[in-house]
Formats: structure tokens, sequence, C-alpha cells
């Protein structure tokens, strides 16, 4: 089995191609359980329920018109489908895809640190693991 | 070569400031290693540390360069220090193919080169950081 470093990774946002500032992508997946002990149960009794996730992107923030763009794009509530292929796009990679909804947002700043992005979505949708 | 490019883009913000090259009586700014004799003030720049940053795709260099005066008097080092600090302390360096991101100051050399019983050259200058992208 090979490894792989993030150099390759390819990330999409309503059909467009963001991945040229990013820096960390964060891809989280979590299934939704419930406590069904009883008083009297020795060990806890879990019930599963639905299947929700998250992602989690780091940029370094563009400046001028093209950063307008980029963060218009990244508006609160938007919604469409996020891509994701942690190897690149070539055939037979991993294709990640998931409707999703930009949950929040935050530009940071430092007097003397490149400026950064950090975009959160959450899931509203099955995630499709497919190939190229 | 992007060293190649930051270097003259380097070279060339020294050399257009007219109070250092007054200072200097002319162009005496020299890149790693000034020849024999070069004149009692000159300006000596070198690669001190740095190099690609390899955050994100898009190609980003960070990079430091000492930038000093060498001098036969500390007065006269001091004076072509605060002009270096004037032509590089938060401007614009411009790299063929490159954006300037910043150009800071970050630390200050300051010694003393004795040449002789009563001589010496005085080293005065700092260390630049440099952040560009492509």
């Amino acid at each position: 089995m090979a490894g792989y470093v993030g150099k390759n990774a390819y990330i999409a946002w309503q059909g467009s191609e963001i991945t040229g500032d990013y820096r960390t992508m964060e891809w989280n997946e979590e299934a939704g359980v419930v406590d069904a002990s009883a008083g009297t149960d020795a060990y806890v009794l879990q019930l599963t329920t639905q299947v929700t996730g998250n992602a989690s992107l780091t940029m370094r923030a563009i400046s001028g018109t093209a950063g307008t763009a980029t963060w218009s794009a990244l508006a609160n509530n938007s919604e469409g489908t996020l891509e994701f292929a942690p190897e690149g796009t070539a055939t037979g990679n991993r294709k990640l895809q998931v409707n999703a909804i930009v949950s929040s947002r935050v530009d940071t700043m430092a007097y003397n640190q490149v400026a950064e992005w950090n975009i959160n979505w959450v899931f509203n949708g099955q995630v499709t693991d497919t190939q190229y | 070569m992007p060293i190649e490019a930051l270097e003259t883009g380097l070279y060339n913000k020294l050399k257009a400031d007219s109070s250092l090259t007054t200072l200097l009586g002319g162009t005496l700014i020299y890149n790693r290693r000034a020849p024999q004799n070069p004149g009692t003030a000159y300006v000596v720049f070198q690669w001190q540390g740095g190099g690609d940053e390899n955050l994100q795709p898009s190609r980003s260099r960070n990079v430091l360069y000492t930038v000093k005066a060498v001098c036969d008097t500390a007065e006269k080092a001091a004076a072509v220090d605060s002009a270096i600090d004037t032509a590089l302390h938060n401007t614009t360096l411009t790299v063929s193919g490159w954006t300037n991101i910043n150009v800071v100051r970050t630390d200050d050399v300051n010694f003393v080169e004795s040449t002789g019983v009563e001589t010496a050259y005085y080293h005065a200058g700092g260390i630049y950081q440099i952040q560009i992208d492509a």
C-alpha cells in the first residue's frame, strides 16, 4: 500500500476548483448514536441514528478581485456540491462528493503572517465515495 | 531560477536608492563576496536561510538575507545601515515572475572585524525576511 501527501489533492466547491491556495483539508464523517442503556445494564447500549459529517478547509487568503470572487462563492449558508480528491483526479483515484452547506468561515490575519481563510461545511446528504 | 530573480530584485532595489549610493560613492553593492579593496564603504548581501514554503499548491518562498554595510568607521557603517533599512524594511521588492508579499527586517548584524593594530572594518546591517509568491 502506498501512502501519499496532499500536494495532488483536488477540492472543488459548486463546480469550481479551489485547490490553488489550500493548505489543509479535513473531511469528517461520523455516525450518530444514542444511549439506549437501561438502569440495570452493566454496559452502555448504543443505537445508531443518522450519519453526518463536516469538512474544514484552511487556505491562504486570496488578495484583490480574485479574493472577493472566491470569498463570495464561499458565503455562509451557500449550498452545493463539495468534491474532494485526496490524491488528485487521475483515473482510479478516490472521488468524494457530498451536498454541503457552508456553516462558517473565518479570515485570520496577523501583522507579520500570511493571512488565512478557514471554511467549514456541514454535510447535507450522503457522501459518495467513487473513483475518477 | 528563483534565487537569481530574487537576488537581482534585491540588488536593483538597493542600487536604485540614491541615499545609499551617495553614502557609498557609487553602486558598491555585492552579492556574497566583495572584490579586493572595494573601498571604505560598501554593501554585501547574502542568502542566510529559507526557501520554498511548500504550504499550498501555489508556490511561495520565504527567505532570509543578510544585508550589511562594511565600512572603515562605525559612524559610516551606521549611516549605510540606516540607508539600507530605509530602502528595504516594509517596502516592495520587484522580483521577475513573482509577487511581493512582505519585506521586513527581523534581526540586526553588528560586529567589528579587526584588520590590523589600528584598522578595522565595521559591519552593520540586518537580516531581512523576504516573502514572495508566484
